[in-house]
């Protein structure tokens, strides 16, 4: 007979993937709002390149880890390496830097107008 | 059947209805996530969006590891570096748009607070307003013609 342990980890792993498998669906139908995602937000609508390598960036390290997990062997979570959590770093600062000059530069700008 | 399995066999047959009840109500849309990486004005996050990949990344990376060898891994240091850089990008970048709220308000694409889209409101005001026109001028007749009938009768 099949053991609650069994079944708690079918329920845990259908959980887990029904989970992802309907953000990533609600996702790619638009379901959930994208809108403005790579959009600089100081009131020009142009699109943000520290954005858009803020987001290559991300998928390139989520790729790079979970085939790192699938070549890992069984029982250990593998490490990060270093140089990709300065790249993560330096890519997350850059697009901080990048939004606080943006937005402090629009308020400035609106403080002028009004 | 011992009492242990007994017991056993409850608790799964609970978190497995809590787990299905969750999934249904998010797919039904009851359980709304349609803001899920929006900001207050309405556009998407960036920092939300990095930090919901990374999540569901190491989440399922962990339970696999959990699933394969039946107890719970050391979680290195570089994996713990990398969600400390999302969570904080995520949270300076709140800062800095929670610090300058009508820049926040101002630079939303064309959306307004509650996440509706301003152009789409404004179309379906003017198209209201058209039906009602139209409504009021077909009474404005039937009335019309209502007067003349019992002015008829009389």
């Amino acid at each position: 007979m099949i053991s609650p342990t069994r079944i708690m980890h079918f329920e845990a792993l259908g959980f887990l993937y029904g989970l992802a498998a309907i953000v990533t669906y609600q996702l790619f139908t638009g379901q959930i709002n994208l809108q403005g995602l790579l959009q600089r937000k100081d009131g020009t609508g142009q699109t943000s390149p520290e954005r858009i390598q803020l987001l290559l960036t991300t998928i390139a390290a989520a790729a790079r880890y979970a085939a790192q997990v699938a070549q890992a062997p069984p029982g250990t979570l593998p490490d990060i390496p270093s140089d990709w959590l300065y790249l993560m770093g330096g890519s997350s600062s850059l697009y901080v830097v990048h939004k606080a000059w943006n937005v402090f530069k629009a308020a400035q700008q609106l403080g002028e107008k009004s | 059947m011992t009492m242990v399995q007994v017991c056993g066999f409850v608790l799964c047959l609970f978190i497995g209805l809590l787990a299905l009840t969750i999934l249904y109500l998010i797919w039904t849309r009851k359980i709304d996530l349609s803001e899920l990486l929006s900001e207050a004005n309405g556009d998407a996050s960036m920092s939300r969006f990095q930090l919901l990949i990374f999540t569901f990344v190491i989440a399922i990376a962990l339970f696999e590891i959990v699933e394969s060898s039946m107890k719970f891994p050391d979680i290195p240091q570089g994996v713990l570096v990398l969600l400390g850089i999302s969570a904080s990008t995520y949270a300076v970048g709140k800062g800095i748009s929670y610090s300058q709220p009508q820049v926040m308000m101002q630079g939303s694409v064309g959306k307004a607070p509650d996440g509706s889209d301003v152009d789409d409101a404004v179309a379906a005001a003017q198209a209201a307003a058209g039906q009602a026109a139209a409504h009021a001028a077909s009474a404005q007749q039937a009335a019309a013609k209502a007067q003349q009938a019992s002015g008829n009768q009389t």
